[in-house]
């Protein structure tokens, strides 16, 4: 079991681009080279063709090299964020260099559902919401944001900023620190009869 | 009550539902060797077995070589991984299509050719290009390792009901315009999350009219449309295509099948949480100019001036993008130089493909400029275009012929394109660095490839052919 997750709160890295895809969060060259080096070494690729130039020195100006949002817990993102791509390594990489949330306008599905599966938790806000916490963020970069998985409502300053809309099944097992498989093993039978019932049916689906 | 082509398929396989989400029962999951290792280790976290290796089947093509006379060794910075997922995979008793089987290839490719997906059935995959399958009428999608995991243990998962969309192409396409154009044209006209959250139903008098090969094109891009799921009611064009394919049922139980088959297009009246539209007679070859599969033009535009952006945001991915690719706003796409011709990929690299682009290549050179290789989606694929002559057009004019695999549409093994370099690609994906570090992609047909490696620059594939 998972540590459960009832809020998070810290500072969140603005990194505002549309469509970010997985190819950008783990691109496929360093990738390979750090194939067999396990889930530990994903934090060095995160955003790698972002964070480091050809000769593999830090790019100043990318927001994850800025020493002023270091160890921060949330990734505030744009627009339709982790297309692209299935690679779940896109998510352990978020997750093994410290995030617990991205923020963002939208997401793309199997980015979320990895992300549940992760604990990571995808925070979904509509168009004001997001204005507002990107203004409060530009007046002052360091303001810790409160994200509350219970209430799911996200607050900075004491101020509540608004809601976040999440998958009820995905956010329940987050605040309860539970996965998925547990759950099932409590409904072989139903999948065993749904199976038995769709052969009778449409025998081709059994082979 | 109507139901639509994706309610037929999805409702019987639902085992239990819990708030939101549904648990859905898979009649079929493919394993490749990139996103499924993982998933043996949590398998193993979980102590818990594959439940059914009759309904599973693992394919080989994501991070091997493709240089002729390749092995499963020959790439050696991915070999252990391929010896690793062969290992799992025969130790559980998977059903395994490796390097050196006649029907290795592209898992998409291999799972319609091998007739392991039928019909009405739930199928996933570690890929988001397994909506690939949809073209066949099937419920496929792509999922992370986790996922995949919880699918071989359980063959199930839990997930959000999808909303419904219906896209709709009617009229007549120009015989130069293929499934990829329709494709990129839905994707630039509606954006890459325009489809988001949505199972896509393709209906109209055009798609009707696609081959089933040209539909597993448009099938394919659904993913690129945001969607999980793109799916179009099996015909007799599907049911031909299937008969006798070793995975397919056979002789009367083909006929029984094919008449349930016949009973999962969508009723007449069948609702659709959202409906767009699009005229087939509007639609020319398509180019991506951009770094988003959305920075579609056709060959005969221009690349966008930033005011007409529609917002700030997208103003500044604009920017970003034209950056990237070294172009200049307003300026044609056509004339622009490349460096790299690529015919290959899950979206495009069947047997009509090869033959659509080789009708192009016939006679002519590639450009003394420019690297061109054809890569088949499949050994299939390869040894039937080399029955029919394919493989002498493509060398005669200058092409590589290689061995079926991802090659440079994932570039997860050792084919790159380059710093710097321009390809004229026939896969899904512009992305920055998707075909290697520093690469620069423009998505386009098979024939538009064709046409950019004889004239060494993007080219109105209209004024060849």
């Amino acid at each position: 079991m998972t540590e459960k997750l009832a809020s998070i709160l810290g500072i969140a890295v603005p990194l505002l681009w549309d469509n970010v895809d997985t190819d950008a969060l783990v691109p496929a060259a360093p990738h390979k080279k750090i194939n067999g080096g396990g889930r530990d070494r994903l934090r060095e690729i995160l955003f790698y063709e972002f964070r480091f130039d050809a000769a593999g020195r830090p790019k100043p100006d990318f927001v994850l090299n800025d020493p002023q949002f270091a160890g921060a817990p949330i990734l505030l993102a744009g627009e339709n964020f982790g297309c692209g791509s299935s690679r779940e390594v896109a998510v352990w990489s978020l997750r093994d260099f410290g995030f617990r949330a991205v923020l963002a306008k939208s997401f793309a599905e199997i980015f979320e559902q990895n992300a549940y599966k992760n604990h990571l938790l995808p925070v979904t806000v509509d168009t004001a919401t997001h204005a507002r916490i990107v203004a409060k963020l530009n007046c002052f970069p360091q303001q810790a944001i409160f994200i509350d998985l219970v209430e799911r409502c996200i607050a900075i300053g004491g101020a509540t900023i608004g809601s976040f809309r999440a998958d009820e099944m995905g956010l329940e097992m987050i605040v309860n620190g539970m996965d998925e498989f547990s759950l099932t093993a409590r409904h072989v039978a139903d999948i065993q009869a749904t199976q038995r019932r769709l052969a009778e049916t449409w025998p081709w689906l059994a082979t | 009550m109507p139901r639509t082509l994706f309610e037929k398929v999805w409702q019987p396989h639902i085992a239990r539902t819990y708030g939101t989400r549904d648990l859905l029962t898979l009649d079929r999951v493919f394993l490749h060797d990139m996103t499924s290792l993982p998933a043996f280790e949590t398998l193993r976290e979980h102590n818990l077995p594959v439940a059914n290796v009759a309904r599973t089947l693992a394919v080989i093509d994501h991070t091997v070589a493709t240089a002729p006379g390749r092995t499963e060794e020959t790439y050696p910075v991915m070999a252990p991984t391929v010896r690793s997922f062969r290992r799992e995979v025969t130790e559980r008793g998977i059903p395994l299509i490796g390097l050196g089987d006649p029907a290795q290839g592209i898992v998409h490719v291999v799972a319609a050719e091998q007739g392991a997906v039928l019909p009405g059935m739930t199928a996933v995959c570690g890929d988001s290009h397994t909506c690939t399958n949809g073209a066949l009428g099937a419920i496929a999608f792509g999922i992370g390792s986790t996922e995949i995991a919880h699918a071989l243990a359980y063959q199930a998962l839990w997930l959000p009901r999808p909303k419904t969309l219906r896209v709709t192409v009617n009229g007549v396409l120009d015989p130069r315009v293929s499934g990829k154009d329709i494709a990129l044209a839905i994707i630039s006209r509606f954006s890459t999350d325009g489809g988001t959250g949505c199972a896509v139903e393709y209906a109209g008098s055009a798609i009707s009219a696609l081959s089933v090969e040209e539909r597993m094109t448009l099938c394919n891009l659904s993913i690129e449309f945001g969607s999980r799921i793109g799916l179009i009611a099996p015909d007799d064009a599907v049911f031909s295509y299937l008969e006798g394919r070793p995975r397919a049922p056979k002789g009367a139980a083909f006929d029984a099948a094919v008449t349930a088959w016949r009973g999962l297009a969508s009723d007449d009246g069948a609702r659709f949480d959202k409906e767009y539209s699009i005229d087939a007679g509007s639609i020319a070859p398509m180019v991506t100019w951009g770094t988003s599969p959305e920075d579609a033009i056709p060959v005969n535009g221009a690349v966008p001036e930033l005011r007409d952006a529609r917002d700030q945001s997208q103003r500044s991915r604009w920017e970003r993008a034209l950056a990237y690719a070294n172009l200049q706003p307003g300026k044609p796409i056509q004339g622009t130089p490349i460096d790299v011709a690529f015919i290959g990929s899950c979206t495009n690299a069947r047997l009509s493909d090869l033959r659509a682009a080789a009708r192009i290549v016939d006679g002519r050179k590639v450009a003394a400029t420019v690297r061109a290789l054809v890569v088949p989606g499949s050994s299939s694929v390869k040894r039937q275009a080399e029955a029919e002559g394919l493989d002498r057009i493509f060398r005669n004019a200058g092409f590589e012929w290689h061995e079926s695999a991802c090659s440079l549409c994932a570039a997860l093994g050792p084919d790159v394109v380059g710093r710097g370099k321009r390809c004229a690609s026939t896969s899904n994906r512009n992305f920055e660095n998707r075909q290697g570090p520093g690469s620069i992609t423009h998505l386009m047909s098979p024939p538009m490839v064709a046409a950019a490696a004889v004239n060494g620059a993007i080219t109105d594939v209209r004024t060849l052919a």
